[in-house]
């Protein structure tokens, strides 16, 4: 833990040599590679409707349509609790954040925090204790497992429910135009198996949106290794370091590429993990039960199946989120966007929101290989500075590091969710607000953002709504 | 019906002159603008005949619940098979954000599935006794009413989608559970699950009070839908008078995008390769009745009704106009013969799938298998070719757009 505060420090103060040199601008004019209509490659597809991120990948051929379509049959589907007569679909629970995967990746899109009253279901609450697990994965609390399930099946009582309280942040731009951060503040009430781990701390997650990590996935390692550069070697404030996470399958230590913290090695095992946390499905790579030795009524309760998802169905859920097709950008032309973009390379996003990468030659889905993509992630940690860490470490990844989150079809996600709540937490109520969280070693950038003038920050917003 | 006559009669005038009129714009939007009216009349005609089947299903339950015997549970369950057919024919209306499927429309609370039986009966008790008297119906503190209000609230509560309302709904209160191994029979509910006397009267008489409730809030939810397709009342908007006075191509548009997203995505993809693939015997929408054979043909029929701009109604009625078939042939008539032999052909494909559907997709079955196999290729053809028939009438739009059924 100690490590982790001085590197912080380190990095602040490198942070704030580099803004006090004031090498902001670079480039002149636009660089086209923030400007490409198709961020999929020939995955895009051209919808922007409430759909734009449910459309198979445009190249796809029947074949894979076919599989495609049974993957979202079981997405979109509630999972019922057992004994049902649709016994494919039955084991829900016996504790539960949602019945279905289409309930927090809703549209397949971006999960949000509850409204006062409402309890939690597209945003999860993680469970850690101090000492992490034998890979250095975080450890489950002894009673209530590896998060707070606030929903239960009949007979078996609910873990508990969660209040947030969000206290104002007040601040303003250069220009003197104010601006409110909103700084959320968690309780766990109701607590129905006893207190937590002396050690447990709580980690709140919201849903991201699924589309497009078939192609994330298919990114070579060297390409992400490449990026990362975590003394800082090029003296940029920008470090960028590789998560290194356990694979279950081939039991070896990985590149982690998926989660807030890039704590999965790939799509089969965030979809392992959110079947078993969170609608207490197992699957053969996670075969464990969700209750915990406490939970009497949870392990008494009948189970759907050994596994309750079959590795047919489970391959086919897995399959559906890969051959989900990128949105196409849109407004391209606007000179707005375009002066955006000029904006968004001067205050150094791009270091970590890397504009491009090439897929690999061979791919398990052909139609994902040697596709020229735009996603705007580097897919590495970053110190993100104080305010937006919790107390968790996920295997390489220390409680202020995140990874860089796609970009992609953030321009849809009003549309397509019904709201604009952004981060791990949901925390930022827009995109400039995300922007005005981000700390740590992206310092810079968001005092690049603060400092615009406000037609400057419009077109810097007009820019990222065109993705 | 004279109205309806006369209609006719100057569509078959239209389509005299139609090599004519095509070279002639206003006269070939004027076209196009009558297939879109007989296509809002045959929409409601559908669904007011979905909520005649529906009301008829209601008597028989009043008849059940007032007198519980075999012959009012069966006469039940017949009303229950009749009503799925108007309501299977409605489905070719879907899938274009119209009335029933936009983002407020009841077909999750009127066809949603898999039903949760749990959360609505009890079930099985000799396998799972952690909880009984759990459910809706065995909870008199929680639930004290079982009202139409209640069942809406349950259903998908919280966001959720936990399926508690609708036709599968009412199918599992009068069928019960099909947990038949090998799946020989359908469910099997007795008629004594519903007499209100003796040592269970109060849980039966709630399980009554759910299955009525259940069938109100459906026909409810019909007429909300065919609300949206009468002619409003003087001056008033509502879905049918944006959707015959707007844009014509438009209106088009999710006329072939609902019947081709049926075809493809929904049947041969979700209700078809879903239930072959999966391996499980009850992997059937209407599972405890086992008539899924019955709604895919019904599905299949509001297909046809659609393209060809023809509908037969309950009462023996016909409506019958200019179709999006005269625009087909009258753009490209080849295309035309092509698509009306994918409709044949998946026609027969779709009969041959036999009843009850459960033995047909058993992994023991190959020749049911088969037939299952055959309705998808077929479905799916037909898809592909709506696709073709779309682009020959000025409309783009590209297999991906229909491959997906919503979210």
């Amino acid at each position: 833990m100690r490590t982790y505060v001085r590197a912080c420090c380190f990095l602040c103060l490198l942070v704030l040599l580099a803004s006090a040199s004031g090498c902001l601008s670079k480039a002149s004019a636009p660089d086209e590679t923030l400007l490409v209509p198709h961020s999929g490659g020939a995955t895009t597809v051209t919808v922007t409707d409430r759909h734009a991120f449910s459309r198979p990948a445009a190249n796809l051929d029947i074949q894979a349509r076919a599989t495609f379509s049974i993957g979202n049959a079981f997405f979109n589907s509630p999972w019922v609790v057992a004994p049902a007569t649709a016994a494919a679909r039955d084991g829900l629970g016996p504790l539960f954040n949602a019945r279905s995967c289409d309930a927090c990746h809703n549209n397949d899109g971006r999960g949000r925090p509850p409204e006062p009253g409402e309890q939690p279901i597209s945003l999860v609450i993680q469970f850690a204790t101090a000492a992490p697990g034998p890979h250095g994965e975080p450890a489950a609390d002894p009673r209530y497992g590896a998060n707070l399930n606030p929903f239960a099946v009949a007979g078996v009582p609910a873990e508990g429910s969660l209040r947030i309280r969000y206290r104002e942040i007040h601040g303003t731009f250069a220009d003197g135009e104010p601006f409110v951060l909103l700084a959320p503040e968690y309780e766990l009430v109701d607590l129905a198996y006893g207190p937590l781990d002396a050690s447990t701390g709580f980690s709140p997650r919201a849903a991201p949106a699924v589309f497009g990590v078939g192609l994330l996935e298919a990114i070579p390692e060297e390409q992400i290794l490449a990026l990362a550069d975590p003394n800082d070697a090029d003296g940029d404030g920008i470090s960028g370091r590789p998560n290194r996470v356990w694979n279950r399958r081939t039991q070896r230590v990985e590149l982690g590429r998926f989660g807030w913290k890039a704590n999965q090695p790939d799509i089969e095992h965030q979809t392992a993990a959110a079947f078993s946390s969170e609608m207490g499905l197992t699957t053969s790579l996670l075969p464990g039960s969700i209750c915990t030795e406490v939970q009497r009524e949870c392990l008494a309760a009948p189970s759907g199946g050994d596994p309750e998802v079959s590795d047919e169905i489970f391959q086919r859920v897995v399959q559906y989120q890969r051959t989900l097709g990128v949105p196409a950008r849109r407004n391209l032309d606007d000179p707005m966007v375009r002066a955006g973009a000029k904006l968004f390379a001067a205050a150094g996003c791009p270091a970590c929101h890397h504009p491009t990468f090439v897929t690999a030659a061979t791919t398990a889905e052909p139609a994902l290989a040697n596709q020229t993509i735009h996603p705007f992630t580097d897919l590495l940690l970053h110190d993100m500075g104080p305010e937006l860490a919790d107390t968790r470490a996920d295997f390489d990844a220390s409680p202020s590091e995140w990874r860089t989150p796609p970009l992609w079809g953030l321009g849809l996600q009003k549309t397509v969710n019904g709201h604009t709540r952004l981060l791990h937490d949901g925390r930022a109520r827009n995109v400039a607000e995300a922007i005005l969280w981000h700390g740590g070693e992206s310092t810079r950038a968001r005092e690049a953002f603060r400092s615009m003038s406000k037609q400057e920050r419009e077109a810097l917003l007009k820019f990222l709504e065109s993705l | 019906m004279s109205i309806r006559i006369a209609f006719a009669a100057r569509a078959l005038l239209a389509l005299a002159f139609l090599p004519l009129v095509t070279s002639c714009t206003t006269s070939s939007e004027d076209l196009r603008h009558r297939v879109v009216e007989n296509y809002a009349q045959i929409v409601l005609a559908t669904y007011e005949d979905a909520i005649d089947a529906a009301r008829a299903l209601e008597r028989a339950v009043d008849e059940l619940l007032a007198n519980p015997s075999e012959a009012t549970l069966a006469a039940a369950r017949e009303r229950w098979i009749a009503a799925r057919i108007p309501y299977g024919y409605s489905e070719a209306f879907r899938f274009y954000d119209g009335p029933i499927d936009d983002e407020d429309g009841p077909e999750p609370r009127l066809n949603g599935w898999p039903l949760d039986e749990n959360h609505i009966d009890a079930v099985r008790l000799d396998l799972y006794n952690a909880a009984p008297g759990e459910n809706i119906i065995g909870n008199p503190e929680k639930y004290p009413d079982i009202t139409p209000e209640l069942i809406a609230e349950q259903n998908e509560a919280g966001g959720e989608k936990n399926i508690a309302s609708g036709y599968h709904a009412i199918e599992f209160l009068l069928w019960g559970q099909d947990l038949n191994d090998p799946p020989d029979a359908a469910g099997q509910r007795p008629y004594t699950d519903f007499v209100a006397s003796g040592p269970n009267a109060a849980l039966n008489a709630r399980r009554g009070q759910y299955l009525k409730a259940a069938t109100t809030l459906l026909i409810h939810d019909l007429e909300s839908v065919a609300d949206e397709w009468r002619d409003p009342s003087a001056g008033g908007t509502n879905y049918r008078s944006e959707f015959v006075g707007g844009d014509v191509m438009t209106a088009l548009e999710r006329m072939i995008k609902g019947i081709a997203t049926l075809a493809g995505a929904e049947m041969a993809g979700e209700r078809l390769n879903v239930a072959l693939l999966s391996s499980d015997q009850e992997e059937e929408q209407s599972c405890f009745s086992d008539t899924t054979s019955e709604d895919l043909r019904a599905n299949a029929a509001g297909i046809e009704h659609v393209y060809y701009g023809r509908y037969t109604r309950s009462n023996g009625t016909t409506i019958a106009g200019p179709s999006l078939a005269d625009l087909v042939k009258a753009a490209d008539p080849r295309l035309a013969e092509e698509v009306d032999a994918h409709i044949a052909r998946t026609r027969e494909a779709v009969n041959a799938v036999r009843t009850p559907f459960d033995l047909e997709i058993r992994a023991n079955n190959p020749e049911g298998n088969a037939r299952v196999q055959a309705a998808i290729d077929a479905l799916r053809a037909q898809a592909l070719v709506f696709v073709r028939a779309a682009r020959a009438l000025g409309i783009s739009f590209s297999e991906s757009d229909i491959e997906d059924v919503g979210d």
